[in-house]
């Protein structure tokens, strides 16, 4: 007869996954924050021929890709240092065109985006909206000594890509267009379709 | 008595030097069903190289395989942002390399390609081009994917084209936009490995082996007056009005003009002949 209402047996369970979920967001928060921290503090315009830290995406001949390293100008090259290891060289005369462009980027790698995806409620969403970074990337297209193209593609700091594309004009790089000093902006969030 | 004697005795020790029998005997076996195991593992890679090289000899026809240059892309007017097309080049290159298909690859302008007898050029012009954002991808899902549509053409020296296709290279979910470029580039791989490359004698022009000009088909067009075409980069038209007997109307469809002066467009006619009575 006592037909008291008897507390659901998921109550502990969701409760347990609540809080779960509140841990993982808060973690991924927080590595976040630090990530997007640590790159703000990096991200401050480099001293004109000093070494900055970038990765190297594709096309510089003798790195490898996605490779993190310094890139600086010494004796008239381009030299792309990976950290503690062998430097790949171009020469600045062989550059025939920079360009410098924005790119919106997801921090974390594979790791944030595994546990993005393991975030329960669709965390890892939220998340994403804030985990994301400004980048410079600079192509520098060049030619080897059998007059071979190359494209190659480097990460940087947000403004460090025109600071480092001018002290290469300065060095004796050619562009094609003085009047393309400007970044070309490749704004991610373009709602038009180009057919 | 006696014999049964003896044929116990034989018996037993036949029985107490069975151990000492087999022993060695045993590892013979071993060792036979080892040479066995390696003469039949052996034999397979036998079969298997065999079959792989007959049928990379079937694929191009027991000739040569031949020797590509990759050319640099063609951006087109759709807006691709200038690190894409070197990344379409770069993964190209990577990508072509690893099908193995070709004797070897040679970048835009390496003079070293000069003396390759069977060389073909790879043309890559972008069609269309929606670029996407990595953000949107991971808060939407189904929103923000980067797209990719080329269109390659395998040509000769002499400009004719061997090999025309259109190729998709997306990025939907995980990956920067420059990964589309990437998947672009191993799409292309597979096409050109799937696609059968002509010998050489298939390429020699139609007025050499004495047949009549057929239309709706490849030919190279030399840019003159008497062919206009808009150079508007991979979208030209025009039409050919040739003034005999027969007249050939025809139209002028996906002609790629290089750049650099005073080379041939190549371009595809579509059209019909008419007899025009005198």
């Amino acid at each position: 007869m006592n037909r008291n209402p008897k507390p659901s047996r998921q109550t502990p369970v969701t409760s347990l996954q609540v809080r779960n979920g509140s841990a993982c967001l808060t973690l991924l928060l927080a590595l976040c924050a630090g990530s997007i921290g640590q790159t703000q503090s990096e991200a401050q315009s480099p001293v004109p021929g000093s070494a900055i830290h970038v990765t190297h995406v594709l096309g510089f001949e003798g790195a490898r890709h996605n490779a993190t390293g310094d890139l600086k100008i010494q004796d008239g090259a381009v030299q792309f240092q990976r950290d503690g290891s062998s430097t790949a060289q171009v020469n600045i005369s062989s550059i025939q065109d920079i360009f410098v462009e924005d790119e919106d980027k997801q921090v974390g790698g594979t790791a944030m985006t595994l546990g993005k995806t393991a975030t329960p409620f669709g965390g890892g969403r939220v998340v994403s909206l804030f985990a994301h970074k400004k980048y410079d990337v600079l192509t520098v297209e060049y030619f080897d000594n059998s007059g071979g193209f190359h494209g190659a593609i480097f990460q940087l700091d947000k403004g460090q890509g025109q600071t480092f594309k001018k002290d290469l004009v300065a060095n004796g790089a050619h562009i094609s267009s003085p009047d393309d000093q400007a970044t070309t902006q490749s704004t991610p969030e373009v709602k038009h379709e180009n057919k | 008595m006696k014999t049964n004697r003896e044929t116990s005795l034989a018996a037993t020790k036949t029985t107490f030097s069975l151990p000492a029998f087999h022993r060695p005997n045993r590892q013979r076996g071993a060792l036979a069903v080892l040479a066995l195991l390696l003469g039949v593992l052996q034999f397979q890679l036998f079969v298997s190289t065999a079959l792989a090289e007959s049928s990379t000899v079937r694929k191009s026809g027991g000739a040569q395989p031949w020797s590509v240059q990759v050319d640099r892309v063609d951006p087109g007017d759709v807006g691709l942002e200038l690190s894409f097309g070197a990344a379409i080049y770069e993964n190209l290159l990577e990508e072509l390399a690893k099908t193995g298909q070709f004797k070897q690859l040679f970048r835009n302008g390496d003079r070293n390609a000069n003396d390759d007898p069977r060389l073909l050029i790879l043309k890559t012009t972008v069609e269309k081009y929606t670029p996407g954002s990595e953000t949107r991808r991971a808060v939407t899902t189904v929103n923000g994917a980067t797209k990719l549509n080329v269109r390659i053409q395998l040509v000769t020296r002499e400009g004719r084209v061997v090999l025309e296709n259109v190729v998709d290279g997306n990025v939907r979910f995980i990956g920067d936009n420059l990964r589309a470029t990437h998947n672009l580039a191993h799409n292309v791989a597979v096409t050109l490995k799937r696609s059968t490359l002509p010998e050489q004698a298939d390429l020699v022009p139609e007025q050499e082996s004495g047949k009549m000009p057929k239309w709706n088909q490849v030919r190279t067009v030399v840019r003159s007056p008497a062919i206009p075409i808009d150079l508007n980069q991979g979208k030209e038209t025009g039409t050919l009005q040739r003034r005999s007997q027969r007249e050939v109307k025809a139209e002028l469809r996906n002609v790629y003009c290089p750049l650099a002066g005073g080379v041939p467009c190549v371009g595809r006619f579509f059209g019909t002949e008419e007899w025009q009575p005198d």
